[in-house]
């Protein structure tokens, strides 16, 4: 019967939906009425009352007529809709039909894609920022080109030596052809006519600039002539160089620049999309090898040392060799080298990896970071589509009736699930645009977080664009979350049986919030319990990531840098010989001293926060090396940098070279050292490198811990041995405690350098705050991704709970109308309303902490010194979380309780 | 023609329309009336069925239809059977006497 009744149906509505509706419509009127009388008298007939006879002839045709009538004279719009949708069963249709339907609701529109574009805003600024890690460095034709790197158990992507290098050059024949880049990044004191400055540069072989096709502003490249043994030293410079040192003047080329006062000449000039191999290194200068070699190789054995880490080759493909077969040979080739030239303690391990800008190691390292980013754009992302599905269910309860007609019509289940999905996904696509405008400026303040102030001033902002896969995820992503937004309303709207919303006529759509009314726990309570539950999680990870911020801007150092400088200072262009170095290094100090505005001052070979070499010590009469890093200081350098000595003696002017090698330790070495006990008066042993023998040294004191490489971690061992008695390079730091504000003293301490001589270089004067700042800025990042993400969650989870809540109250005005006429107290209904938002709220709250539970494992990675556990940020999660509740209901119970019981009465 | 079960019984219908308009043209009401009629008041056709029925059979041009005065001189549709609908009468009867003869036989055993 009721298939029956249903193909009857499908069958008028094939009908309805014909052109020549008009005239069939009064026919079919006319026949069935025909029909119907002739029924009624042939009851009639039989004895039956004729009220009843003819009950019982209309009922024969069932609804159907009732749906001929309604869908006829009542929504004609709809059955216009509903004819386009069957005439023209194509998508594209769904799309032009769910665009007019959004036109006609603009302000539900609005509010759907605006909730949409945020999320899709966040994690297309998430992905920009992802994606960049894919991207080629610019400037040069990396297409088919690989980088090749070894692996060592310690080491995951490192450059290969250099001996190696030339043999993978000379096998490689025939199937690739290899450009080399020298893994140092070097700075040199580059000296003009009135200044002298540092510049960053890098050295690479003659074929580099050819092979890889890089451009070339002005000029010509580096070429293969340039790189063989006795060439005139040329250099190309890069454009930003060239504009800031030779205002873009055109005449540069064939001049001479002094790089530690050796004269290159600058053949070429190049153009501004080349700025490097390594996106967190854009060098000034770039050097051919061979010159390179003359100046940094030539009191090592790196141009022989097999074990050295040197080259970073660039591998192009030739025509017929494949990715697989290139990494065949590689392996082959490894293990004859292994054959020939066995390294120490382990097997060589080549592998190529696509040419990107950011190198693979910092990829690697961020992946921890970059999950949890991506998870948490994903969760802001399902608490918007739940948000917005919500909307679409609350906006649907109006739409029943053209829902209902449309199904009685015979219009299959799929098809209407397909025309709302139509609908949110031009929704979302919409958003989706807005997300890609925001996606910009988004990756622009992401990308500025790496460019930071550091002791070396090299730290430069990352370069994320927005590029093609950026907008083919965005897009994706718009349509997947269109999906999800219109899945569950669809599913819902399609699945109810269409009678009671017809015979209903127009009525539903005053009373939207009718449906909702009774207790029972839906759909729309459920999307609001999983966007509790997503803002809990993102709410506590953003008190972790917060915390750890905190945590770690609370750290002490361990020496002054409230009004300590931070500069390097380089004597190359001055020609100073080392056996003056000492002399000048110490008059610097002392005629700063001098000045009323310092202080203190003291000179180290590394300044306190940047890189330092590491080398394994050994207590003499042990054979256990200790990783330990390698700081040479000035005697009065702890005394400078407030530095307490815990035990022994701080390093004297006495302590000079003639003198017997001594060395300061800090508390993690001594406890390495002798497990506890004081090791002063014991000796070490540094080991010798090939510009050094190895020295034993005395330890005659301990220095508190202080960080000496980085920031905020706890430091590892250090040794600080005496400058004097070590070697003084031309170049060291030098450190000023001033008596005001650092940064007024950044200026006076640079003039009063230049005074000293021009031809001093400064790589950058920094005050050890903006230091200390530089090194948080990661976690800085991290706080306010997070907090904006988790702060859009709770806007939203407000927003949920508020249309939850308004509507089911409109729902129950007449319920609480009737418990108010019979004498309910305010409490009761207060207590009504609440009961339902409180199930809600707290199945939120379960599923909060569960999500919380499990996202503790991956989000240690971006923790410092705050538990992942740390039920302050749990806490701090909820109490947000429940305010922005309780400031979502105040407005919905307030309505309850000033509900107009006569009025509600009467309004049914 | 395939003799699905399905098929056979939704050809039933169209079958005993198609046999009662043969009589003459007549309207959706006078078929059910003489259906009840000739089968004691047995076939009962659901006029949720008969109007897409007629409808489909005239798409198919078995039946024509027009409208005309009822007994009671009301305006009312006239449905009337095509040679193409005798057509397909002929073979349906055959059909279903094929299906009756076999079920009984089935029945009997």
């Amino acid at each position: 019967m009721r298939t029956g009744m249903g193909r009857f149906r499908s069958w008028l509505a094939r009908l309805l939906l014909r052109d020549d509706f008009a005239r069939l419509e009064g026919e079919i009127e006319e026949e069935f009425s025909f029909h119907i009388d002739m029924k009624t008298k042939a009851l009639m007939e039989r004895g039956m009352d004729p009220e009843a006879a003819r009950a019982l002839a209309e009922e024969c045709f069932g609804d159907s007529r009732t749906l001929l009538h309604s869908g006829v004279r009542n929504l004609s719009s709809a059955r216009r809709t509903a004819k386009r949708q069957f005439r023209r069963q194509w998508l594209g249709q769904d799309i032009v039909d769910g665009g007019r339907r959004l036109a006609r609701h603009p302000g539900f529109s609005l509010l759907a894609a605006g909730t949409l574009a945020l999320g899709l805003s966040t994690s297309t600024a998430v992905f920009t920022y992802v994606n960049a890690y894919l991207q080629p460095f610019p400037g040069a034709d990396t297409d088919g080109v690989y980088e090749l790197f070894q692996s060592s158990d310690q080491v995951a992507f490192g450059p290969i030596s250099y001996p190696d290098y030339l043999d993978l050059v000379e096998s490689g024949e025939g199937r690739f052809e290899v450009a080399g880049v020298e893994n140092t990044q070097f700075a040199a004191s580059a000296r003009h006519e009135t200044l002298t400055e540092v510049v960053f540069g890098q050295a690479v072989t003659g074929n580099f600039f050819p092979l890889l096709d890089v451009d070339v502003g002005l000029g010509r490249g580096l070429s293969p002539e340039d790189d063989l043994p006795g060439s005139e030293p040329a250099v190309v410079i890069s454009q930003e160089y060239w504009q800031r040192r030779y205002g873009s003047d055109p005449d540069v080329l064939g001049r001479t620049l002094f790089l530690n006062n050796n004269p290159y000449t600058i053949v070429g000039v190049a153009s501004g999309t080349f700025l490097g191999t390594v996106s967190a290194f854009r060098p000034h200068v770039w050097m051919p090898l061979e010159q390179f070699k003359i100046v940094y190789w030539a009191r090592s054995n790196t141009e022989t040392n097999r074990e050295g880490w040197t080259m970073s080759p660039f591998l192009r493909l030739e025509p017929g060799t494949e990715h697989a077969s290139a990494e065949r040979f590689l392996e082959t080739f490894a293990a004859s080298l292994d054959q020939e030239a066995p390294l120490e303690d382990r097997y060589r391990r080549f592998f190529l990896e696509p040419a990107t800008w950011i190198q693979p190691q910092v990829r690697q390292a961020e992946l921890p970071t970059t999950r949890i980013m991506l998870a948490a754009a994903a969760g802001l992302l399902l608490l918007a589509c739940a948000n917005v599905a919500n909307l679409v269910i609350s906006a649907g309860v109006r739409r029943d009736q053209e829902m209902a007609l449309r199904s009685a019509m015979g219009a299959s289940r799929f098809r209407l699930v397909r025309q709302l999905l139509a609908e949110n996904v031009l929704l979302s696509l919409l958003a989706g645009a807005l997300a890609l405008v925001l996606a910009g400026p988004a990756a622009n303040r992401l990308s500025s977080y790496f460019a930071r102030p550091s002791v070396w001033g090299m730290d430069v902002p990352r370069e994320i664009h927005v590029d093609l896969r950026v907008l083919a995820f965005g897009f994706l992503v718009a349509v997947v979350s269109g999906v999800l937004t219109g899945i569950l309303p669809a599913l819902r709207a399609s699945g109810r049986d269409p009678a009671p919303a017809l015979k209903a006529g127009g009525r539903w759509s005053s009373g939207s919030g009718a449906r909702p009314s009774g207790g029972r726990w839906g759909a729309r309570d459920f999307l609001v319990s999983l966007q509790v539950g997503l803002s809990v999680v993102l709410l506590f990870l953003a008190a972790l990531v917060l915390r750890t911020l905190d945590a770690a801007r609370n750290v002490d150092a361990g020496f002054d840098t409230q009004w300590t400088l931070a500069s390097y200072v380089s004597t190359s262009s001055m020609g100073t010989p080392v056996s003056e170095r000492e002399a000048f290094f110490r008059d610097l100090i002392a005629r700063f001293q001098e000045f009323p505005w310092v202080r203190a001052a003291a000179v180290a070979e590394q300044a306190p926060l940047s890189g330092h070499p590491v080398a394994d010590l050994r207590a003499v009469g042990s054979d256990e090396p200790i990783r330990t890093t390698v700081a040479r200081v000035v005697p009065g350098y702890f005394e400078a940098m407030e530095m307490e000595i815990v035990a022994g003696r701080s390093l004297l002017p006495e302590d000079t070279a003639d003198a017997s090698g001594v060395v300061v330790v800090n508390e993690a070495l001594a406890g390495r050292l002798m497990g506890g006990e004081s090791p002063v008066g014991w000796r070490i042993l540094l080991p010798g490198d090939a510009a050094t023998e190895a020295r034993e040294y005395e330890v005659v004191g301990v220095v508190r811990n202080a960080r000496q490489t980085s920031f905020p971690d706890e430091p590892g061992p250090v040794a600080y041995f005496s400058l004097p008695q070590g070697y003084y390079r031309p170049g060291n730091a030098f450190l000023l405690k001033v008596a005001g504000d650092p940064a007024l003293a950044v200026r006076r301490m640079e003039d009063e350098l230049r005074a000293v001589d021009s031809r001093i270089a400064i790589v950058n004067i920094l005050p050890y705050a903006e230091v200390v700042d530089g090194f948080l800025y990661p976690r800085r990042m991290n706080a306010e991704l997070f907090s904006v993400i988790a702060f859009l969650g709770l806007i939203l989870v407000g927003a949920g709970v508020f249309g939850v809540m308004s509507l089911m109250v409109a729902g129950q005005r007449r319920e609480i109308g009737i418990r108010l006429a019979i004498g309910a107290d305010r409490l009761d209904i207060v207590r009504m309303v609440m009961s339902r938002v409180a199930v809600t709220v707290l199945t939120g709250l379960a599923l909060g902490l569960g999500g919380a539970y499990l996202a503790r494992r991956m989000v240690e990675a971006l923790l410092w010194g705050v538990q992942p556990t740390d039920p302050l940020s749990l806490g701090a999660g909820v109490v947000f979380l429940l305010t922005s509740v309780a400031a979502a209901v105040a407005l919905p119970v307030h309505r309850a309780l000033t509900v107009d019981p006569a009025g509600s009465l009467q309004a049914e | 023609m395939a003799t699905k079960r399905g098929d056979l019984l939704r050809g039933t219908l169209e079958m005993l329309i198609l046999r009662s308009l043969e009589d003459g043209p007549m309207h959706g009401y006078g078929i059910t009336e003489r259906l009840l009629n000739v089968s004691q008041e047995f076939l009962s056709v659901d006029e949720g069925s008969l109007y897409p029925a007629l409808y489909r059979m005239q798409k198919r041009g078995w039946v024509t239809s027009k409208w005309g005065r009822s007994e009671n001189n009301r305006k009312a549709r006239f449905y009337s059977i095509t040679k193409t609908g005798r057509a397909h009468l002929e073979k349906a009867t055959d059909t279903w006497a094929r299906f009756s003869d076999a079920v009984s036989r089935a029945m009997a055993t």
